[in-house]
């Protein structure tokens, strides 16, 4: 028969609509509206998977997301998800279900070996014992991560869809119980914009799970109505199926929606997430209570189920989650579940509750419907392997009471708040006697209502609720005078909880009683961690691991809290709770990275050449995010055969360089020039309008920060270039020091990197082509001359033309508007066709550069070299300050053997040194050998036929001709080299100036 | 995440800001006539305080103003925020 | 100065044929005249004679913008703006401001060919710019006539608030064009957004 633990009535599901999903590959038959849980109770599914590191079988404890064994894999291939919970994952049609942590099977487990042979392995355990003998670590890893798995990730790129969306309300409602829902009902009334998340696929909460009346009406039927009323109002956004898992500085809540598809061969199932980022004014926190468990020996079997849970399973989803029952209490909520059983017609064999004199309305009941209770009664452990089989009972003394057959056996230690988020957001608790647990105090823009508040009664949670609701709207400024009536309940007198941490004296040495059932963490690990002295919470949870898996311990820090106290004989408010992280369930790593993915993990920045240089076949290298053309191979070559192709094209006729990246900065005002002399080594008040000058950038530490070429356009505006990378944080740090220190200076400073591109013309025919594609402006040495700059047309459009040169070679650098440079490239490119010109790419560009021996800032520099390390020691001016300039007289600044910037040539020309690589006088079999220094540069120079370096070596410029050594990378040799003058191609600097 | 309040836009999210390290920290009028000692003290202490802190930010995604922010360093609440026109 | 070359735009390589569904446009406004403006705003005279060329006065209140018909001018900070001009005589607007700020600490740039503008419209609008934009953009806090400099996904943007459509004109620097274009469009994709082609392109 198909579902023998189903009921015959009730229950939210819709019997009209069965589905069929598979758990390791059996199938199992539901109906719309179970969960997996629910389903495979439905089943006689109990199993459903092994503990972390015991691998002892484990079942169903929960009905909801404080499980800490229902961890299940989800899916398959692509879309496969680890580590979902069964008991809030919906069942849908096809969903194909699989344990975690067992091998080869979940009937039979071979780790499960480890707990016979080795019957506990005490907390500490792989501190201790596998750090022996070290080169067999390898080995426990592998051991350990095959006995420790938690599902799979899945082995192909995730098909599904991840969003991430910024959100704003006045109250953000957390949990939609009864609480939850009453202050939304609350707050959306007056008007302010409210969104309610729950994690179930439901709202409604325990409303679901229990009998109880709202307003006269089923709590269900009061669920929904209220659900109606808030999706039909226009200032409310009701997330189902979605997770509050992060409380953060300034109130930043995160929530993890699963998206549910309603593609019919998949309705119902999960394809993805959203990330909702909600900035609220307000939050009202209805996210309940857990259920405490309780400490007896085998705690862990399969059947031992929350009590709550069992209610949830009758009421909610019409499943039996036994035959025969026991319950284990010490409060009455208890009571209510064994009604719900009897009345479902599951036999209650006992209740055994701590309390010596249970008499309040509900212990009154039951026993009116002859359900058998033990009072000062204590469960000592349970029999049973794959189930639990019957409850050993006792006094509180120790006084055997009889063993009581059953196969379901709940337990209730009373309620602790679910207050992670508060506790996330650094929201104080304290310790509530009456609940035997922390609650939080209220404050902090957080408006706890409800069983998080320790209100557990449903009539005070309604009118909590809707009293949170509405002050946190006013908080928020809404309040429209005509306040909401909070629903109606039915109040009941409960008698008070006795708290039961630790079975009394000898009860406690029994079988294995489990504080943790994911972490496999026993009362015997927290004694050990105790006697160890680590006392603690925090050292305890780190010593044994308790709290630490999956499920953040929801179920188990609770108890540890109680459990430490007794054992150390202090209050348990003293002892407290481990520190609350996000998440507070597993959160994918596809709803983490959202979007940005693929294309649109970061931005990719091109120019406005950038569609030429693909059609002319450019390969591109990543220059921070900007995208550039790196060399322009023709069909057969080779990356070594293009650029030096395209080096010798520039060293001989002419090249042509995409270089719009550079930074561009206008610097305007009265007081511009001496704003430059403040930020440059070098002097500019004097640069006459028209005239070019390179200038060196520190840090108030005198290291170099930055370099470029500056243009003074005329009396009042200066053209700053800066480097690619360094556009950004130069701008930044010019502002900086005008803002915050010399606001006296009238200077403005504004970017126009992308409004001028760049166009690099350089070599000897340069002036040819230039001239060759229409320019009204006069190019002759003397009308031109280099460090000077033009303004005219070129080809047609508006230029600034520079007569700079980063190669050495006759240059122009040429910008025009970014929005017509597509144009002035061709033209220039058509231009220079029959003088054979070339466009080269950043390879090119470098390897010229360093037959120069011109420095990049960054490659030769680290952030700890001055100027005169790299031989610039001529641009720092000694009539004026500026910034750094003090730090270069520091003791440091001016030793002798400081690296400074020198060539390195090898014996063997065709060797090119590895970049990077470490400079030493000479191999030795000393290790580590003395460093002397590193390569920088390293390239082959096609112009000199051979290779050229260059090199930070320590007092290198006193010592050129030496002979010095270069690692490899790879391989145990050394090259050797002799330090040379780091301008290997024409030190005259005479090609420039043609 | 922090919400940091600018003084010109009103608060913004964190990555749209710049942190400068400690405020009121004037450059010296004359770096020459300083002891290599007072001016390293110049460039590399800072008092790293716990509680109160007075501190540079720059809104570089938006206004691009530099501005002196409030923060409790052991709590991160940020207590206020000013603009250099309106500073001591 | 105006030239006879064509103009080309960060977008106009990237314009798919599709026709606009109701659910919204999203269409780039290439080649409007973008003019960073600097004066101190303490300078009567300086903010009288831009007055006196631009029509309107320089908004003074953050984040806010002033518009006559064919000028938009955005609040960039206390003493910075982003003149945006539809009028296609750029370099008129540029030298008239020029000149009449003369012999004042003023600072006028063009940057029109730097950046471009992105206008959303249509009921999704703000659904779909708040998967990148932590700004609440609720017409309540962010009405028509009000700007700010934010970051959209991981580029920098200034979000115009242009009417309760509503419409958003987003303007970014060039090089990140094409990102936020192609963000918006993965974005956009649920709420029926397509690319049409430019009719200036």
């Amino acid at each position: 028969m198909s579902q023998p633990f189903r009921l015959n009535r009730g229950g939210r599901i819709d019997r009209h609509a069965p589905l069929q999903f598979t758990f390791d590959g059996r199938p199992i038959d539901a109906y719309n509206g179970d969960t997996v849980a629910s389903g495979l109770l439905a089943n006689g599914v109990t199993l459903v998977g092994r503990s972390f590191k015991y691998h002892r079988p484990r079942g169903i404890v929960s009905a909801g997301a404080e499980d800490p064994n229902a961890f299940v894999q989800l899916g398959h291939g692509a879309r496969t998800l680890p580590n979902r919970l069964a008991t809030v994952t919906p069942a849908t049609p096809g969903l194909k279900v699989r344990h975690v942590n067992a091998w080869p099977s979940l009937e039979y487990d071979v780790m499960s070996a480890f707990g016979l042979v080795a019957p506990f392995i005490p907390a500490g355990f792989y501190y201790k014992t596998l750090m022996w003998p070290r080169r067999f670590w390898p080995l426990y890893e592998h051991f350990l991560r095959h006995a420790a798995g938690l599902g799979h990730a899945p082995d192909a790129p995730d098909p599904d869809r991840y969003d991430h969306v910024h959100a704003h309300c006045d109250v953000l409602v957390v949990g939609a119980g009864p609480a939850g829902l009453a202050a939304a009902h609350a707050a959306a009334h007056t008007g302010a914009r409210v969104i309610l998340a729950d994690e179930q696929a439901e709202p409604g909460g325990i409303l679901l799970s229990t009998c109880e009346h709202v307003d006269d009406q089923p709590g269900p039927n009061w669920a929904d109505a209220t659900v109606a009323k808030l999706s039909a109002a226009p200032n409310v956004t009701l997330l189902p199926n979605t997770t509050a898992f992060g409380l953060y500085e300034s109130n930043l809540v995160l929530l993890a929606e699963r998206l549910i598809t309603d593609q019919p061969d998949h309705a119902g199932s999960e394809h993805g997430a959203r990330i909702w980022r909600v900035l609220p004014k307000q939050i009202v926190l209805a996210t309940g209570a857990h259920e405490r468990p309780l400490l007896f020996g085998n705690n862990d079997r399969p059947g031992v189920m929350l009590a709550g849970a069992i209610s949830t399973y009758v009421n909610r989803y019409a499943v039996a989650p036994g035959s025969r029952a026991v319950l284990f209490t010490n409060n009455d909520s208890a009571y209510r579940t064994a009604l719900d059983l009897t009345d479902a017609g599951i036999p209650v064999a006992a209740i055994a509750d701590v309390r010596s004199d249970p008499d309040g309305d509900l212990p009154s009941e039951a026993r009116a419907q002859g359900i058998p209770v033990y009072p000062g009664a204590v469960v000592r452990h349970a029999h049973g392997g794959r189930r639990v089989a019957a409850a050993e009972l006792c006094s509180l003394d120790g006084d055997p009471l009889g063993t009581v057959e059953c196969d379901l056996l709940g337990v209730s230690g009373g309620f602790a708040p679910a207050l992670h988020l508060h506790a996330q957001a650094r929201g104080p608790s304290q310790w509530d006697p009456t609940l035997a647990a922390f609650a939080p105090k209220p404050g902090h823009g957080i408006h706890p209502a409800g069983a998080v508040a320790g209100e557990l009664e449903l009539a005070a949670t309604l009118r909590q609720g809707t009293q949170a609701g509405a002050t946190a709207a006013a908080a928020a400024g809404y309040s429209n005078g005509n306040e909401v009536e909070a629903p109606g309940a039915n109040d009941s007198t409960q008698a008070p909880i006795q708290p039961y941490w630790l079975p009394p004296g000898n009860l406690a040495r029994a079988k294995p009683q489990f504080v943790d059932l994911h972490e496999d963490v026993t009362l015997d690990d927290l004694r050990l961690s105790l006697r160890e002295g680590y006392e603690s919470i925090e050292h305890v949870k780190r010593y044994t691991t308790l709290g630490m898996g999956p499920d953040q311990g929801k179920l188990a820090n609770p108890l540890a809290t109680g459990v430490i106290a007794q054992l150390l004989g202090r209050d348990p408010a003293s002892v407290g709770t481990p520190r609350h992280r996000p998440a507070y369930s597993p959160v994918s790593l596809g709803a983490i990275a959202g979007r940005h993915i693929g294309p649109l993990a970061d931005p990719v920045r091109v120019t406005p050449m950038q569609e030429w240089h693909q059609v002319a076949g450019a390969r591109f290298e990543n220059v921070g995010q900007w995208r550039r053309a790196w060399y322009y191979p023709q069909p057969g070559e080779s990356m070594h055969d293009a650029v030096a192709r395209e080096c010798l094209a520039v060293r001989r006729r002419v090249g042509i360089l995409d270089y719009s990246t550079l930074g561009k900065i206008e610097v305007t005002g009265p007081d511009a020039g001496e704003f430059l002399d403040r930020v440059y080594t070098n002097a500019w008040k004097r640069l006459r309008p028209g005239r070019c000058r390179y200038g060196l950038m520190l840090g108030e530490d005198g290291m170099i920060f930055d370099d470029g070429v500056t243009a003074r356009l005329d009396d009042q505006r200066y053209l700053m270039f800066t480097s690619t990378a360094n556009a950004a944080p130069v701008l930044a740090w010019l502002e900086q020091w005008l803002q915050t220190e010399w606001p006296d200076l009238r200077v403005y400073l504004t970017s126009v990197s992308e409004h001028w591109s760049n166009i690099a013309l350089a070599g000897p025919r340069s002036r040819d082509v230039l001239a060759a594609a229409g320019t009204d402006i006069r190019l002759a040495r003397q009308d031109f001359p280099f460090m000077t700059f033009r303004e005219g047309h070129v080809a047609g459009v508006p230029a600034r033309v520079f007569r700079i040169s980063f190669s050495g070679e006759l240059s122009y650098e040429i910008n025009v508007p970014a929005d017509r440079a597509r144009h002035v490239w061709e033209a220039l490119v058509d231009a220079g066709r029959p003088l054979g010109i070339t466009p080269y790419g950043t390879e090119t560009m470098h390897v010229l550069r360093a037959e120069k021996g011109f420095i990049i800032v960054g490659q030769e520099t680290d952030g700890s070299v001055t100027p005169n390390d790299v031989g610039l020691g001529r641009l720092i001016s000694r009539r004026k300050d500026f910034l750094g300039k003090r730090s270069l007289s520091r003791p440091d600044s001016v030793r002798p053997d400081r690296k400074q910037l020198v060539g390195l040539l090898t014996d063997d020309p065709a060797q090119v040194l590895p970049e990077g690589g470490h400079v030493v006088d000479a191999p030795g079999p000393r290790r580590p050998l003395p460093m002397r220094g590193h390569v920088t540069s390293s390239y082959f120079s096609p112009v000199l036929g051979r290779s050229i370096a260059l090199a930070m070596v320590a007092g290198g410029r006193a010592t050129l001709g030496e002979r010095l050594h270069v690692a490899t990378l790879h391989d145990d040799r050394w090259l050797p080299v002799r330090s040379c003058n780091p301008v290997f191609y024409d030190p005259q600097g005479a090609r420039q100036h043609v | 995440m922090l919400l940091i309040p600018c003084p010109w836009c009103g608060p913004r999210e964190d990555d749209e800001f710049t942190f400068g390290g400690e405020a009121d920290i004037p450059r010296p009028t004359d770096p020459d006539a300083l002891t290599d000692e007072e001016w390293a003290d110049y460039l590399f202490m800072r008092d790293n305080r716990r509680g109160r802190h007075r501190e540079q930010w720059c809104h570089t995604a938006g206004c691009r103003r530099w501005f002196i922010v409030e923060r409790d360093t052991a709590t991160n609440q940020i207590l206020g925020a000013s603009t250099y026109d309106a500073s001591p | 100065m105006s030239s006879p070359i064509p103009r080309r735009s960060p977008l106009g390589a990237i314009h798919s044929a599709e026709t606009s569904p109701p659910a919204g446009r999203l269409i780039e406004r290439p080649f409007l005249t973008h003019l960073n403006l600097r004066l101190d705003p303490h300078d009567a005279e300086a903010l009288t004679a831009v007055r006196q060329i631009v029509g309107v006065q320089l908004p003074r209140t953050p984040n806010t913008t002033t518009v006559t018909d064919d000028l938009t001018v955005a609040w960039l900070g206390p003493d910075e703006w982003l003149l945006l001009d539809e009028s296609h005589q750029s370099d008129a607007l540029l030298v008239d401001l020029q000149a009449a700020l003369t012999g004042h600490f003023a600072s006028v740039v063009d940057t029109s060919a730097g950046q471009t503008v992105i206008r959303l419209s249509g009921p999704s609008t703000l659904d779909v710019l708040a998967r990148g934009c932590a700004l609440d953009l609720h017409p309540s806090v962010f009405p028509p006539g009000a700007c700010a400099q934010t970051l959209l996904a991981r580029a920098q943007a200034l979000l115009i608030a242009v009417d309760d459509a509503p419409t958003i004109d987003i303007t970014v620097r060039r090089s990140f064009a094409p990102y936020v274009a192609a963000w918006l469009e993965d974005s956009g994709r649920d709420f029926g957004f397509r690319f049409p082609t430019s009719d200036t392109a």
